[in-house]
């Protein structure tokens, strides 16, 4: 465990699937209009994007770029307008609400930006709905080995009102991490957060991304973003930049904002 | 902005508010419609009551004295008359009439042939009657000797059409041309002092010569009716009157309007009827206000965040609460408006109901402002209390406070803390439905209480109707005792047990078996207080007759001295088995005079019947009252290929026979009351039911709209929406099963409060059980469970179209 309380990253037991040739993402030619009132808003204009297995990426834009919209295709939240969204092998696009259901419940994992835990559950019980919904055996050991990895458990006895901001955020990564997919999609991950906490978290996401697991994080903060493999850079909905982050690869304790 | 612009824009924010809320609003506004509604149209009844007994009673000109000649005394026509016309408040008499008033029996023959006692009210149909008039409610009056009227309760109960023939006695067959009915008889309370005898007494209104025939009384009469002058003094008047009847050596009662049962019971009732509609009002008004308060409470919450950043961007707060505060005006203008709807709708029905229920001439419904303005004051005051409530906790914390995200997360409370140390059993899916409700418990109690108080409603109307039910039920069972066809023969007067009387019904074709017995008035003198009951004494031979009383508390029956009694009578006296209780009863002085004695008898046993007016003795004490060897009833038993109403045809017209009734007859006029009951249940059964539907529906609702953040989450996690649901449907069956405790809990305790208090006045003679039939709490169960459970179900596409990705990032 690190001084901000976070344990080292333990590839074992939770993430099983990591590796997988089903992690790739593949998005041809998506777009996604939407009709607000009278006007119809383009959010995403023919994107194409391959994302390879255990990699760690940043999506960055100003606000309203779609990069959320952009998250929730990958996510099978939501359906592109045009094009093709394959996870997985499986492709979300053309999937019915069932079958994206199981996607979800199988292969991806989401970060809120804000938090979306459930108030009536204890830490260690939101932790263990992560491990439930993905219908894994043993979730309460699974829920403990995650809570101990984001360095809450200790808190685990602890319902969320009780939580700082940051250590919510950290259970709902640890949610994720239960859940053993093998992609995980953190929007704004620390968007709620002050520097502190969201080094913390942003710690936590890149110590999964070096375990294997497919990160794909949302951020307005190019800052963030220095510290992902690859940079995605998105402007009224279409891609306008995709490479390594300007200036190479940060050190997390580099960071600054 | 000026002070016209800015209420303006409150008032278009406020109505945006009600377009996005509508369902929720409208839905709140019926519950509190119900509510105000059942309490505005209950409590109009009382007053409809009595204005119609006032102008019926006047306009049939109900007599405020009668002369009533004793039993066997006639006196030529006018002699009465004569006799009024003497008195030194003559003067101050209105109107007068004589009639002729006999008992007799008759038989409608035909299929449904009834054989029953009747009365004879021998009158005039013109002008020369204007006291206790008949009002011909079917058909037209008797326009030629030989015609009758015969009286609309009879013929309802006897399902008799409205004109046809009736033997009278052993003779001759009467034209009735109508039905009708004279003020004096609007009730009838059959002679045990018993309620539901409609049936059981024909009257027949006829010209005074038709009726001075069929009593063989030519130009004789026996009654005098008359009304007096407006300022008249009614007591001086009958005073004078005993004193020229004294004088006049007529055996005679001079009675007064008041000592009428109809008048007696019709007015005594109103009151204590409305105790009862009040008190149900009241619980429905509680139970709508209790849901309003909770609803209206839950709509404004979710606006604080709201009001916490107009705190922050520096508005006043008396400017920002005008807007949740206007929620609760729109609920309040709705609900009492749609409240006055429903109270007219419920009005309507009970005043249909009292129209076929009470059988008067002139019905008034007037609108009552009072009530209705009662209703309305408390139907505005429920939510907007309710909306300035958590308006006033929304004002008064910091504006930080207020704008955090997660603002409804329920704060630390010692149960939310407790619960977290609990591991529960089963998946995060299976706890959450419990862990929801635990986790606000002042949010679920709320709710749980406004379903349980509509619950409650409902438990205490219908328990009402089983507690009743059974209590007949176990009356008519204990009457017939298996053997419906048992016949009560009442004879005219009493007769030795040998005599050629008893033995021409003994010997009576079609009956195989007889007992006989006595039946005497008595009255009962409770200790230590000077209450005094009424009861009809009953003597049976303990250990001979086919018929005897069940006996519930005491040792077996047997020869002897002492007295059974009901379980209520021995409650109501202060007494129990082996002690001892004080009857003022007549004693036999001479062949057919009386006196009246005061003797101790022991209480021997109580009887299954819960009707407190039956007392039981052996056969053999009748000779403590001079009754030693003679009779007055006689139980006759069909033969085996016969039947009661064989029975009632071979002593009709026997010597000596008064009436005959089959018990069977009890139990039937018991069922046909119970339905008219029913129906005055079902109008507010049915209004307590719609509203802890409405109650359920909308607490669910709202509680989908609080949780979407979370059932979005969990659709996030690739949960199907079945699973979403079952989670819902899971934590409104916890809420319910609480609710319908509660409810059942709290319906049972309003049910001994109304058996306990309020039908001791409106139903003194009966012992009434407290029973909840297992019908009542299915129905409870499911209102409270099932409509909480399947609330869900009416929200599925609500919950399909919810967009998640846009959910997911509302900030509450």
């Amino acid at each position: 465990m690190d001084d901000t309380g976070v344990t080292e990253a333990q590839p074992s037991g939770i993430d099983a699937r990591i590796g997988h040739d089903g992690t790739r993402i593949d998005l041809d030619g998506v777009t996604k209009r939407y009709r607000i009132g009278e006007v119809d808003v383009t959010a995403l204009e023919d994107i194409n994007l391959h994302v390879d297995a255990a990699a760690f990426v940043a999506i960055v834009g100003p606000s309203g770029c779609g990069k959320t919209t952009l998250l929730n295709m990958i996510g099978a939240l939501d359906v592109p307008t045009s094009g093709t969204v394959r996870v997985g092998g499986i492709e979300a696009s053309g999937a019915s609400p069932g079958e994206r259901a199981k996607l979800r419940r199988h292969t991806v994992s989401f970060i809120f930006q804000t938090f979306n835990l459930f108030p009536s559950l204890t830490a260690f019980e939101n932790v263990r709905f992560g491990a439930d919904a993905a219908q894994q055996q043993d979730s309460a050991g699974r829920a403990e080995e995650a809570l101990a990895q984001v360095g809450l458990a200790e808190r685990s006895r602890h319902f969320p009102h009780q939580l700082s901001g940051g250590e919510q955020q950290r259970v709902a990564i640890a949610r994720a991490l239960a859940s053993g997919n093998p992609i995980l999609l953190a929007d704004e991950p620390t968007g709620e957060l002050d520097f502190r906490t969201g080094v913390q978290i942003l710690r936590v996401l890149e110590e999964q991304a070096r375990a294997g697991m497919t990160v794909l994080v949302v951020t307005h903060n190019r800052e963030i973003a220095r510290i992902a493999d690859r940079v995605i850079s998105l402007s009224s909905g279409r891609i306008v930049g995709d490479g390594p982050p300007p200036g190479g690869k940060a050190n997390i304790d580099d960071l600054q904002w | 902005m000026t002070t016209g612009s800015s209420l303006g824009f409150w008032l278009r924010w406020s109505w945006s508010d009600l377009r996005s809320r509508w369902v929720a609003v409208v839905v709140i506004a019926l519950v509190l419609a119900i509510g105000t509604g059942v309490y505005a149209g209950l409590g109009s009844t009382a007053t409809w009551r009595r204005l119609s007994n006032d102008a019926s009673f006047g306009q049939l000109g109900m007599h405020d004295l009668r002369v009533t000649l004793s039993p066997g005394t006639f006196v030529d026509e006018a002699t009465l008359l004569e006799l009024m016309s003497t008195l030194d408040g003559a003067s101050r008499i209105e109107a007068a009439a004589e009639r002729l008033v006999v008992d007799s029996q008759v038989d409608t023959g035909g299929d449904t042939s009834v054989l029953v006692p009747a009365r004879l009210v021998g009158m005039a149909f013109d002008e020369r009657q204007a006291v206790d008039t008949v009002w011909i409610r079917d058909g037209r009056a008797p326009s030629t000797d030989g015609e009758a009227v015969l009286e609309a309760k009879f013929a309802d109960d006897r399902d008799l059409p409205d004109q046809g023939s009736l033997a009278v006695g052993s003779g001759p067959t009467v034209q009735y041309t109508g039905l009708g009915i004279a003020p004096e008889d609007f009730f009838y309370e059959g002679p045990e002092g018993t309620i539901f005898a409609e049936g059981e007494l024909a009257i027949l209104y006829l010209p005074l010569a038709t009726a001075q025939n069929l009593a063989d009384r030519p130009g004789a009469i026996n009654d005098l009716v008359l009304t007096l002058a407006e300022g008249a003094d009614r007591d001086e008047i009958q005073a004078q009157l005993r004193s020229a009847v004294g004088v006049s050596g007529l055996g005679a009662t001079v009675s007064t309007r008041d000592d009428n049962d109809a008048v007696r019971v019709l007015y005594e009732d109103i009151d204590n009827d409305q105790r009862f509609w009040n008190a149900l009002s009241a619980l429905v008004l509680g139970a709508a206000a209790l849901a309003a308060f909770n609803l209206v409470n839950r709509v404004v919450e979710a606006q604080r965040r709201e009001i916490g950043i107009g705190m922050a961007l520096g508005v006043p707060r008396k400017q920002l609460a005008i807007r949740p505060l206007l929620i609760g005006m729109q609920v309040a203008v709705l609900g009492t408006l749609a409240g006055i709807g429903v109270g007219l709708l419920i009005g309507n029905a009970f005043g249909n109901l009292l129209e076929s229920f009470l059988p008067l001439p002139d019905h008034r419904q007037p609108f009552q402002f009072g009530v209705y303005a009662q209703a309305a004051a408390l139907g505005l005051l429920v939510p907007i209390v309710a909306s300035a409530l958590p308006v006033w906790r929304a004002l008064r914390v910091e504006p930080i406070e207020a704008i955090r995200t997660g603002h409804l997360t329920a704060k630390s409370s010692r149960l939310t803390d407790w619960t977290g140390k609990l591991r529960l059993p089963g998946s995060t899916m299976t706890q959450m439905p419990l862990r929801n409700v635990l986790r606000n418990p002042r949010r679920t109690t709320l709710t749980a209480l406004g379903v349980a108080a509509a619950i409650t409603a409902l438990v205490g109307v219908l328990g009402m109707l089983d507690s009743f039910n059974r209590t007949l039920d176990e009356g008519s069972a204990e009457f017939t005792k298996g053997d419906r066809d048992r016949v009560v023969v009442q004879l005219d007067t009493f007769y030795p047990a040998g005599s050629d009387v008893v033995s021409a019904i003994a010997d009576a074709p079609t009956i195989s078996a007889t007992d006989t017995g006595l039946r005497l008035p008595a009255t009962a003198l409770a200790t230590p207080s000077d209450d005094e009951l009424d009861l009809l004494l009953e003597f049976v031979d303990f250990e001979q007759a086919a018929w005897t009383p069940t006996i519930i508390d005491g040792p077996p029956l047997a020869s002897g001295p002492g007295v059974v009694v009901a379980q209520k009578a021995a409650d109501d006296l202060g007494t129990a088995v082996g002690e001892t209780v004080t009857l003022r009863h007549p004693i036999r002085t001479g062949p057919l005079s009386f006196a009246l004695a005061e003797s101790e008898f022991t209480v021997v046993g109580i009887h299954a019947n819960p009707i407190r007016t039956f007392a039981f003795l052996d056969l053999g004490a009748a000779d403590d009252f001079g009754l030693g060897g003679v009779v007055n009833l006689v139980q006759a038993y069909p033969s085996a290929e016969g039947s009661a109403t064989d029975v009632q045809r071979a002593v009709f017209g026997l010597p000596g026979v008064a009436s005959s009734q089959p018990v069977s007859r009890i139990s039937e006029a018991i069922d046909k009351a119970l339905d008219q009951f029913l129906s005055f249940f079902i109008v507010t059964a049915l209004a307590v039911l719609t509203l802890a539907v409405l109650i359920s529906f909308n607490a669910t609702r709202i509680t989908v709209e609080e949780r979407q953040r979370e059932h979005a989450t969990m659709r996030a996690f690739g949960f199907p929406l079945r699973s979403v649901l079952g989670v819902v449907i899971k934590e409104g069956v916890v809420v319910g099963v609480v609710a319908t405790v509660l409810g059942v809990a709290g319906g049972a305790f309003f049910l001994r409060w109304m058996l306990s208090s309020l039908a001791t006045t409106t139903l003194p003679d009966v012992g009434i059980d407290l029973y909840l039939s297992p019908t009542t709490l299915a129905i409870a169960a499911a209102v409270g469970i099932a409509a909480v459970a399947i609330a869900p179900l009416f929200l599925i596409r609500r919950l399909r179209r919810m967009n998640l990705p846009d959910t997911l990032r509302v900030m509450e």
